[in-house]
């Protein structure tokens, strides 16, 4: 018979996350639970080689239901007796977290924690062994970055076993859940204990109830409730509750200890001011220049330029492709590792010596505000501004990585509503450029007449006017209301800095790297099979004849799929080497501010929202983008 | 006042027709002629040949009628936790013995008009400024006063649930401290940011 496993967790927890991590490829079912309309998930997955039917049940705070979702995941859970349950808490709901975790005990079915908490933020010292032992269940870590190693998570649901009860009631309690066990213990035959459903008896539970009677023959299930409603009494929901409160605010306490700040003396006038009118505004315009100064500065002038231009540039790409085409000659196999899309000339050289120096940068920087807690501050500061667009302040950490738009629109994954990661794509797509890309427009846009450049600003900013006005057409209601825990400001700790950085790298390398390595391969073999060059003769003319550019900017474009950043590169050469007047300038500027991102980009939101719509985004903003710089192009020619 | 039986008619008549005359042929369709005899001989109503109206008395009755059926319907449904056909029996029984000051504690025990769709009564109105002044959302609480948690409308933004794990549940002491750029408050485990728009569903008690 296949094994079940219930994912239970809060709304927002992170737990559709780790359910696509462990579901079967393309093989999630959403069902609509009878009568209510609301939807779960159903997947396979396999445990230790076996296979076994994966739920995604509906966001719960309590097991005694008090919602609908809730209503739904007890259902699920007296109905599925699932042979083990993964429970996903977050750092930030400890308690109610904690509340759940002692009834999923008294469950009395195998479960497993997993730990979504802050990569470099973390206000608590966790006690995982002290948090295993109490409850006798396996905890595995992840954070709001990245998922949690599918085999890490597999490897411990393996392991797992009857969980441990954390405390005992008052006397008359005990000895009434003592007695309905003994009386009915070989009569109901069932994986939730009898020491759960008593207990939620006791607390006048009428779906147990109605479970009871539904699944067991009537004169036994009646002499359950009537046995039962013999010893209900107010008191003793009362009782119970408080023994859990009480329970929940021990183990708190002596599991999560709060992490004592350091440098707190020293960041005072910092915490004052980020507060107040205007000097938040400056604040976070310095920490933003601090940041992306950074980047330039060490990012993209010193680590790109020793690793990509000096080391693969001057040394290992050269010795690679003497060595190569020494072996193989001119032949198939070294274009496919040194040619002009070859693995090593351009999806690793990019995926490695220029993307993940400028990225490492950029998380070193992000790391250190993260771990001082200004970007809370930060995202408090842009929450106003944000919410013109109908997102609020949770979306600015996921802009702020549009350093690499890729990294962006998957960091926009962890936004609370669907309406949100629309917007938010909307912004990504035809407002915000990657960094790198805007430092060569702008380069590009200060080498023409100045009343072109303010061309290409006004025709952003009538963008973001449409897009202020496209976010009533989107259906999803109001979205969410931000809410968070203002933490004192505080030094960084480098030790949790560094392993900051490190896990975001390690996320990078994971999550973008086989992506940007892929597309490679893509255009190698596109242009192997002569769909590179058949797609340039197809572009070329349109280029020419309605955006008036030269049949070399075609080159520019086709590097633009890859890189937008290269696209940008290419358009200056061609700017410098005076293959294009002012006009072109401007019309090339606009083509590749506005178009589709990136084949990265595109392949991340495959992922995220299927090929079709991927696509569909890809063609339409294409054309979009076709439409404005022919329309520009045209104007200035009258 | 009236029995119960002529009370609940009061009050129905009171809601359906208010003062104006209606077609007598057309009342005698929803009412028996006795009862309309006995409203009439209470000077309750006035019945002509052709038509039926209450009287300016009737009207007031009626009124205070409908509150004690509105009042009494919530507290059998909400508070005795009686179905729709068991709150129609108990009706019966409790609007028999009702009195003013009786229907004012079972109206101050159902939470006033304010928390329900039913007519106004005196001592809704007093409830009501009282509350004005000590109950209140949190977003217009003075900035620098204490006030106590008194409830928090999960019910409307399920986000508010989070509150709980941030150290906010009816009974705390909280404080707001600045309006920019968010709400700002302080409470015992340390500062929190709110959209206005949330701390409209936290109501405190000035302290």
């Amino acid at each position: 018979m296949t094994k079940t496993l219930l994912l239970i967790g809060q709304n927002f927890s992170g737990k559709t996350e780790l359910f696509h991590n462990l579901a079967e490829n393309g093989r999630i079912k959403t069902i609509y639970y009878p009568q209510t309309g609301i939807p779960y998930e159903e997947s396979f997955t396999r445990i230790g080689g076996e296979r076994c039917r994966l739920i995604n049940t509906p966001g719960i705070y309590t097991l005694i239901p008090t919602s609908e979702y809730e209503i739904i995941t007890l259902d699920l859970i007296l109905s599925r007796q699932p042979d083990k349950i993964i429970f996903v808490m977050q750092e930030n709901t400890l308690k109610s977290s904690v509340l759940i975790m002692i009834q999923l005990a008294e469950l009395g079915i195998p479960f497993i924690v997993n730990y979504v908490r802050s990569v470099s933020g973390a206000a608590y010292v966790f006690d995982r062994a002290k948090l295993a032992h109490t409850f006798n269940a396996e905890v595995v870590f992840s954070s709001p970055v990245f998922e949690p190693s599918a085999r890490e998570l597999k490897k411990a649901l393996e392991r797992g076993s009857k969980p441990r009860w954390v405390g005992n009631y008052s006397r008359a309690v005990e000895k009434t859940l003592q007695t309905f066990v003994r009386e009915f213990q070989f009569q109901i035959r069932s994986k939730i204990s009898l020491r759960f459903l008593s207990l939620m008896l006791l607390l006048g539970n009428k779906n147990i109830a109605g479970w009871l009677r539904r699944n067991y023959p009537p004169a036994l299930s009646r002499k359950m409730l009537k046995y039962m409603d013999s010893r209900y009494e107010l008191a003793n929901a009362f009782a119970i509750a408080n023994r859990w409160e009480s329970l929940g605010g021990n183990l708190c306490r002596a599991v999560w200890r709060p992490e004592q700040p350091r440098g707190l003396r020293l960041s005072y006038v910092l915490e004052k001011y980020s507060l107040k009118f205007i000097w938040d505004a400056v604040i976070a315009a310095l920490s933003l220049i601090f940041m992306f100064g950074f980047v330039n500065l060490c990012g993209s002038k010193m680590l790109v330029n020793f690793f990509y231009r000096e080391l693969l540039g001057k040394y290992f790409i050269p010795f690679c492709t003497y060595f190569l085409t020494g072996w193989f000659g001119d032949g198939f196999l070294a274009a496919f590792f040194v040619g002009p899309y070859g693995l090593l000339t351009t999806g690793l050289a990019y995926a490695l010596a220029v993307m993940l120096p400028l990225l490492a940068s950029f998380f070193f920087a992000y790391a250190l505000l993260e771990n001082s807690g200004y970007i809370d501050r930060l995202s408090l500061t842009f929450n106003r501004l944000l919410k013109l667009f109908g997102l609020n302040g949770y979306a600015a950490p996921a802009l702020l990585f549009g350093c690499c738009k890729i990294a962006a629109l998957h960091k926009t994954r962890t936004l609370y509503t669907r309406r949100e990661r629309a917007l938010s794509l909307l912004l990504l797509i035809f407002f915000l450029p990657c960094v790198s890309q805007l430092v060569i427009v702008f380069n590009l846009l200060t080498i023409i007449p100045r009343h072109y450049a303010l061309i290409f600003l006004g025709v952003l900013l009538g963008q973001l006017f449409i897009l202020l006005n496209l976010r009533r057409l989107l259906p999803g209601g109001t979205g969410s209301h931000y809410l968070s825990e203002l933490r004192p400001l505080h030094l960084p700790d480098p030790g949790k800095v560094f392993s900051a950085v490190w896990a975001y790298t390690r996320w990078y390398l994971r999550a973008i790297c086989p992506l940007i390595i892929g597309i490679s391969l893509l255009l190698f073999l596109s242009d192997a099979v002569g769909l590179l060059g058949l797609l340039k003769n197809l572009f070329a003319p349109f280029t020419v004849v309605f955006l008036d550019l030269p049949e070399a900017f075609t080159d520019s474009l086709i590097l633009g799929l890859f890189r937008k950043d290269l696209s940008a590169v290419s358009l200056y050469d061609l700017a410098n080497n005076g293959m294009l007047n002012s006009i072109q300038v401007l019309v090339a500027c606009l083509f590749i501010s506005l178009s589709a991102p990136c084949l990265g980009f595109v392949s991340e939101l495959g992922r995220q929202r299927g090929w079709r719509q991927a696509l569909l985004i890809f063609a339409l903003s294409t054309a979009y983008a076709f439409t404005i710089a022919a329309l520009v192009n045209k104007i200035l020619r009258i | 006042m009236a029995d119960a039986e002529e009370t609940i008619v009061l009050a129905e008549m009171a809601d359906k027709y208010g003062g104006r005359r209606q077609a007598l042929k057309k009342v005698k369709e929803h009412y028996t002629k006795d009862t309309l005899n006995r409203l009439a001989a209470q000077n309750y109503a006035q019945a002509g040949s052709a038509y039926f109206a209450l009287t300016e008395q009737g009207l007031a009755a009626g009124r205070q009628a409908k509150r004690a059926v509105s009042v009494l319907r919530i507290f059998c449904a909400e508070i005795l936790g009686l179905t729709q056909k068991e709150t129609a029996g108990h009706l019966q029984t409790l609007l028999g013995g009702i009195t003013p000051a009786l229907l004012e504690r079972y109206c101050t025990l159902i939470g006033h008009a304010y928390s329900h769709k039913i007519p106004e009564g005196a001592c809704c109105a007093q409830a009501k400024a009282h509350n004005a002044e000590t109950v209140l959302p949190l977003n217009q609480l003075p900035v620098g006063v204490d006030a106590l948690v008194i409830y928090v409308q999960t019910s409307q933004r399920p986000e508010l649930l989070k509150l709980y794990d941030l150290g906010i549940h009816p009974g705390k002491t909280v404080r707001l401290q600045q309006l920019y750029p968010a709400y700002i408050i302080a409470t015992e485990q340390g500062r929190l940011a709110l959209d206005n728009t949330l701390t409209g569903f936290i109501f405190v008690q000035r302290t």
